[in-house]
């Protein structure tokens, strides 16, 4: 015979009844996870320049998944070391030109791998010039550049909640958080109503590395590492490496600059069927240039 | 300067740095020289194609005090986007190889503005 419980009293548990174990608590950080809206595919070089396009200025996280630019860094899996290796904080990093999505998450894992856990921001550009744009134009557009945008944003929103945030940029990638760093400070001068002097100060809790960066000048404030190949053609001519010959650029106050001396044999280089520019860009990478070859490996030595 | 005349500038100079593209049905186009975003504009009034290379875009609408120190110093507000710039008129064609320098020297400018210029404005 079954029971029936009627009235308002709460039921009360039969004297042979087992406890009913709760339901798990959702995991709040499962909840709050944000939605991918993509994920990488490895296609050949010229292909790839294409499609990339379209995931300019997304976050590329764990399991190679990319995320819309407005996306919280708290919401995004971040790319965790595969290699056994304690992740000690979070970077967000910002590849170089040339280099396709499944490049960049490649890129990434090597970072991660070197104690860290890792959230990229997508650049799209292959190149230092980009096509002209002219679709969709409009005066609203003026201004937009979707990899600054969202370097801009994520730093901003850091500063705005107080928080450190660490920057990585490899090459162009230093350029861009350069000019991101550059947006921020100009925002809390131009709107906040601030001096430059404490804009400055405001930015000292960021945390900037650039690996053979194409930037000269960074804007005081953040605590900046660069790291520098000497025989890396690209910093020693367009980046730190030779802001000592350009009276106008600086590697930031109080900046630290790692030179490494490294030149490598080719290896793993792409058919010549897929371009002789990516052939180019791979030769440069394998040899001095490249973020897994030189740079983010000797990051953890 | 014609809009045809103004159409063939833009088509020359993105054919020297492989690129494809003329103006579009607003009079606008827009290439990304390393960071720097750099439109043109036909200007039907000024018979001139207005190149703007970004020094900083206002999220909220500028407060006129801002507004009138950066005029002042030179920079072109365009409301709409709230994009600042550094403004050259071009109102008679260029070859490209006479408009590449003219365009480097643009977004310079424009990044001393955003790099330091502003610094100094608003020390």
């Amino acid at each position: 015979m079954g029971i029936s419980i009627k009235g308002t009293r709460p039921p009360v548990p039969l004297p042979d009844s087992k406890p009913v174990a709760p339901a798990p608590a959702p995991n709040p950080a499962e909840l709050t996870r944000a939605q991918s809206v993509g994920q990488i595919e490895t296609l050949k070089w010229g292909k790839a320049k294409k499609a990339d396009r379209t995931h300019d200025g997304q976050f590329i996280g764990a399991d190679g998944k990319f995320y819309a630019p407005e996306t919280p860094l708290a919401d995004i899996p971040a790319i965790e070391p595969n290699n056994g290796k304690p992740a000690k904080e979070l970077i967000v990093e910002v590849n170089g030109i040339m280099t396709d999505a499944a490049l960049h998450a490649k890129n990434a894992q090597v970072l991660a791998n070197s104690g860290a856990r890792v959230i990229a921001i997508h650049n799209a550009t292959s190149g230092m010039l980009s096509d002209l744009g002219q679709c969709v134009l409009d005066k609203l557009d003026l201004g937009k550049n979707p990899a600054v945008d969202t370097t801009t944003r994520v730093l901003w929103d850091a500063l705005q909640n107080s928080q450190t945030i660490h920057l990585a940029g490899h090459s162009q990638g230093a350029l861009i958080i350069s000019r991101a760093l550059t947006d921020v400070k100009n925002r809390l001068m131009l709107e906040q109503g601030l001096s430059a002097a404490d804009a400055a100060k405001v930015l000292t809790k960021v945390k900037v590395e650039t690996f053979g960066g194409s930037a000269q000048t960074f804007t005081d404030g953040p605590q900046y590492v660069h790291w520098v190949n000497r025989w890396d053609l690209i910093p020693m001519t367009t980046g730190v490496g030779a802001t000592e010959r350009h009276p106008f650029s600086s590697p930031g106050a109080g900046a630290v600059v790692h030179v490494l001396d490294d030149v490598h044999k080719p290896h793993d280089l792409p058919p010549f069927a897929e371009g002789l520019v990516n052939l180019f860009a791979r030769t440069v990478d394998r040899m001095v240039h490249g973020p897994s070859d030189i740079y983010y490996t000797d990051r953890t030595e | 300067m014609t809009r045809a005349q103004a159409n063939a500038m833009l088509k020359a100079w993105g054919a020297k740095h492989g690129l494809a593209g003329t103006f579009n049905a607003n009079g606008l186009a827009s290439v990304t020289l390393g960071t720097t975003p750099l439109v043109f504009e036909w200007s039907e009034a000024k018979k001139a194609v207005l190149a703007r290379a970004l020094v900083y875009r206002f999220r909220q609408p500028a407060r006129p005090a801002v507004l009138e120190k950066v005029q002042a110093a030179g920079l072109d507000y365009v409301s709409e986007s709230g994009a600042l710039c550094v403004t050259k008129a071009f109102d008679a064609p260029l070859e490209p190889s006479l408009l590449d320098p003219q365009l480097e020297t643009l977004v310079a400018t424009a990044l001393g503005w955003a790099t330091q210029g502003l610094d100094r404005l608003f020390a």
